[in-house]
């Protein structure tokens, strides 16, 4: 099954990186979306549609946790699956991300191999990734 | 955050670098740091905690370029590469910061960061950093790395 998904980061390197590892990962994409913020993440989630985003926290202007919050607040953006892709690891903040119903980690920095078994957990079955 | 972590400030600073850009830092003290050759940037990236202060990480751009690479796991001569370099420069900062503040925070005591910002280094400001006494050198590459966490950024952010 094949997802579209939607990075969001402010930085154009780590956008590049989940690009790549999807691509290692053997994660199908029909769509491949990116945003440096919050704001024209909300933009491109309103007008295009993604099944899954994944999502930076520290960010200049919009930042990861206000477009979490906004999302939820938006009835359909609600029901999109969100995947945190964070150095930040601490216990109370994934507690916290979770309540506002981010459906997955990442730690960085990204390895293909867990971000493979993320989506898989989230999104539900993926093909086996290329040798 | 605690002002002086150094412990963990070495431990983080050398596991992100190698896990990030698969690059290892050797640490120095300033006398025996290589000779900074051509121009740098440091990466400055804000935090609140118990106090407010920086984390601060410099390289040369040639370093940067390589950095860039690495991370993007394409070649040092790709053309997007240069166009990447200060970027990946911010970002290895940031996700130092994210697993200092992950090692360090405590419930009590929670830490804020900030998004990272870079700024270019002349011989002057580079020099003054790498013998501020609360730096932390290292050697990468036979290239010159500077690190340090405090309450400033040894002025470079102002």
């Amino acid at each position: 099954m094949a997802f579209s998904v939607l990075a969001v980061d402010d930085s154009s390197t780590v956008r590049a990186i989940i690009a790549k590892a999807l691509r290692l990962s053997g994660v199908e994409v029909s769509r491949f979306g990116e945003a440096s913020g919050g704001e024209d993440a909300l933009r491109m989630l309103r007008g295009e549609g993604f099944d899954l985003v994944f999502c930076d926290l520290n960010m200049p202007g919009m930042n990861g946790y206000d477009l979490i919050e906004a999302m939820q607040q938006d009835g359909l953006l609600g029901t999109t699956a969100v995947v945190v892709v964070s150095s930040i690891g601490t216990p109370a903040a994934i507690e916290e991300l979770r309540n506002k119903g981010v459906r997955g980690f990442l730690r960085k920095p990204l390895r293909p191999e867990t971000l493979r078994q993320v989506v898989h957990s989230v999104m539900g079955g993926t093909r086996e990734p290329q040798s | 955050m605690n002002p002086n972590p150094d412990r963990a400030v070495l431990r983080i600073f050398e596991e992100v670098l190698a896990d990030f850009a698969f690059l290892f830092g050797d640490p120095r003290v300033p006398e025996d740091l290589p000779v900074l050759v051509g121009t740098a940037y440091l990466a400055c990236l804000p935090y609140r905690a118990s106090v407010a202060g920086y984390i601060a990480f410099g390289v040369p751009e040639r370093l940067a370029l390589e950095i860039a690479a690495n991370t993007l796991g394409v070649d040092a001569t790709d053309p997007g590469v240069p166009l990447r370099a200060q970027d990946a420069v911010k970002e290895v900062a940031s996700v130092i910061g994210g697993h200092l503040a992950t090692a360090l925070e405590r419930p009590e005591q929670p830490v804020t960061l900030f998004p990272p910002q870079i700024f270019p280094l002349d011989r002057a400001d580079w020099d003054r950093l790498r013998t501020d006494p609360s730096t932390r050198c290292f050697a990468v590459n036979d290239q010159p790395v500077i690190l340090r966490v405090g309450p400033d950024a040894g002025g470079a952010s102002t």
